[in-house]
């Protein structure tokens, strides 16, 4: 009796997402933002279960895996050195605003230093669908912007490993920060060898012709790599990410893409439900103020990413902006953060929660809106005159 | 040579940019997902003045044409002009037609009528390019190809017979042949 009520739960959540879904691609709107609003809604009539909470770190997982299998290290080491510049220019800007703001709000540094990668991280899933959907792939700045995600990704994948080793290794402490540094990037240079070094086995035995074994294969692979960050006290999320990016570097790309991302699109949805579910919104007065001063804080520093960023890349004024704008969107990085720390520290969950899920909305929406009319407010704010170009 | 510079749009796909000796610049994303989006700037080098997308079936049609090497239309109008001046005709082998039991060289058709046969289909099987000395059986039907005119002629010439019976094979394979 009890498995059956669980079973109708999920498939009615399902559902629940399938009808908003439907409203939001009716209003041109992303899906995250509806998904924890559909998790905050249901969190009135249904509390979180084992099995939610194995679908959502299942989708974690595949989120992150997914996330790194779109990456192809190859093309970008080509222009490394301005990647490198304007994703230090961006995390120079961006990282330390929630820091301080966390530590501002009185919390300890460890939650303050999620929070950190909280605001930091722009969401490259709602940005590369504006992007798309916007028409903007062939604008000078996307580049850049794109640049700028994936060192976002790969920054935040290790800075998670990092923060998740820290709390295992000490309590809370920072002394051991070198050690869970050493962890992280050790974990991350042994994944990243096997992808080059042992690429010729790695190919024989992804080569499996059934679609069952090949999606079976690929499942425990993606598990095991993360249950291995795990195990060595990192994140099991950035393990997930970096067996993204070596399978990336595979024949098997195009085809695991297409098989994992079913299994994605649900155990997602489940995790941002889930959140949502999980998520006090009796907190949301006491945060509220909070996250508007977040929101209000973190505009102007991607903006600034943008001009300084936009600048290596030989842009005028006005592209400049749009970057900016480009960069403001939050998503689905930072809820996996507000996760992870959820699970590690635990004792200030809710606010983290709280503040992550108003802050995310926000800048999910206001983001893109500001994203969508980039082209007027960056006109009306430079002017018509283009003086330099640069395709 | 046409300069084409090349960038990597991670998790969208790729980017070409050529100028033109118009001063324009044209820039093609390929897109993981095989959609090509094509944007013309003119005098902004950062908001283009047109958009357009097109599938990959579509751009492969569009490719082929810029290239010069779309000759689907030619070869359509071959086949038109060769239904125009061409006919074939399916034609049933009844009991007591002219062709039963006699080979196509005995009827001597192709000089009779200036058809060639180039099939007899016979329970399901498939003769090609049937020899003089092949039999027409009962059952069987033969394809003929030639001119209108030719085709007319050999019609006559299988009708004969059926002036003294009033059954109409022709008719039913004429109508065949119009589908």
């Amino acid at each position: 009796m009890e498995v059956n009520t669980l079973i109708f739960e999920i498939g009615i959540t399902c559902f629940i997402l399938f009808l908003s879904g439907l409203l939001a691609t009716k209003l041109r709107l992303t899906l995250i933002p509806l998904y924890i609003f559909t998790g905050l809604f249901l969190g009135r009539f249904v509390q979180k279960t084992v099995v939610t909470d194995f679908l959502s770190e299942v989708g974690i997982i595949l989120l992150l895996f997914i996330i790194g299998l779109e990456y192809s290290l190859g093309g970008l080491l080509r222009n490394k050195h301005r990647l490198l510049t304007v994703g230090l220019y961006d995390l120079a800007f961006n990282l330390p605003v929630g820091l301080i703001a966390g530590l501002a709000i009185g919390w300890d540094i460890m939650t303050s230093l999620f929070l950190s990668g909280i605001v930091y991280i722009s969401s490259s899933a709602i940005i590369c669908k504006n992007i798309i959907e916007l028409k903007r792939s062939a604008y000078p700045e996307t580049e850049c912007l794109l640049g700028i995600l994936v060192f976002e990704d790969i920054f935040i994948a290790i800075y998670l490993a990092v923060l998740s080793g820290m709390i295992t290794v000490g309590k809370l402490e920072v002394t051991p920060l070198s050690l869970a540094i050493l962890k992280a990037l050790g974990f991350c240079a042994v994944l990243m060898l096997i992808g080059k070094l042992l690429k010729k086995y790695l190919e024989e035995l992804l080569d499996v012709k059934s679609t069952e074994l090949f999606v079976l294969l690929m499942f425990s692979i993606i598990i095991l790599t993360a249950s291995a960050a795990r195990f060595l006290g990192l994140s099991d999320a950035t393990g997930a990410f970096f067996a993204g990016m070596v399978i990336a570097e595979t024949r098997q790309k195009a085809k695991t893409l297409e098989l994992i991302a079913p299994l994605q699109y649900i155990t997602v949805a489940i995790f941002f439900v889930s959140f949502g579910i999980i998520t006090d919104y009796s907190a949301f007065g006491e945060v509220f103020w909070w996250a508007l001063l977040l929101v209000g804080v973190s505009i102007p520093f991607k903006l600034l990413t943008g001009i300084f960023a936009g600048r290596v890349y030989g842009l005028n004024r006005r592209a400049q902006i749009r970057l900016g704008l480009g960069l403001l969107p939050r998503g689905e990085f930072s809820i996996v953060i507000a996760a992870v720390a959820t699970t590690f520290t635990g004792g200030f969950g809710h606010h983290i929660q709280a503040l992550t899920v108003l802050y995310v909305l926000i800048l999910a929406i206001l983001g893109s809106i500001l994203m969508r009319f980039s082209d007027v407010l960056a006109t009306a704010v430079a002017g018509k005159k283009v003086t330099k170009v640069s395709q | 040579m046409v300069e084409v510079r090349e960038t990597e749009l991670p998790a969208i796909g790729k980017k070409f940019t050529i100028e033109t000796g118009a001063g324009e610049t044209v820039v093609i994303v390929v897109r993981l997902t095989g959609e090509r989006e094509v944007y013309r700037f003119t005098e902004d080098k950062d908001i283009p003045v047109s958009e357009t997308t097109f599938t990959e079936e579509e751009a492969r049609t569009i490719g082929s044409i810029l290239v010069g090497s779309y000759f689907l239309p030619v070869q359509e109008t071959a086949v038109q002009l060769l239904m125009k001046e061409m006919a074939m005709e399916w034609v049933k082998v009844e009991a007591g037609s002219i062709l039963d039991n006699k080979t196509i060289g005995e009827l001597a058709i192709r000089r009779r009528t200036g058809v060639s046969v180039i099939s007899i289909l016979r329970k399901g099987k498939v003769i090609p390019n049937p020899l003089p000395k092949h039999k027409m059986r009962e059952g069987d039907t033969i394809i003929v190809v030639g001119t209108n005119e030719q085709v007319k002629a050999f019609l006559t010439l299988v009708e004969k017979p059926i002036e003294k019976t009033p059954r109409k094979p022709a008719t039913e394979s004429a109508e065949k042949s119009e589908d």
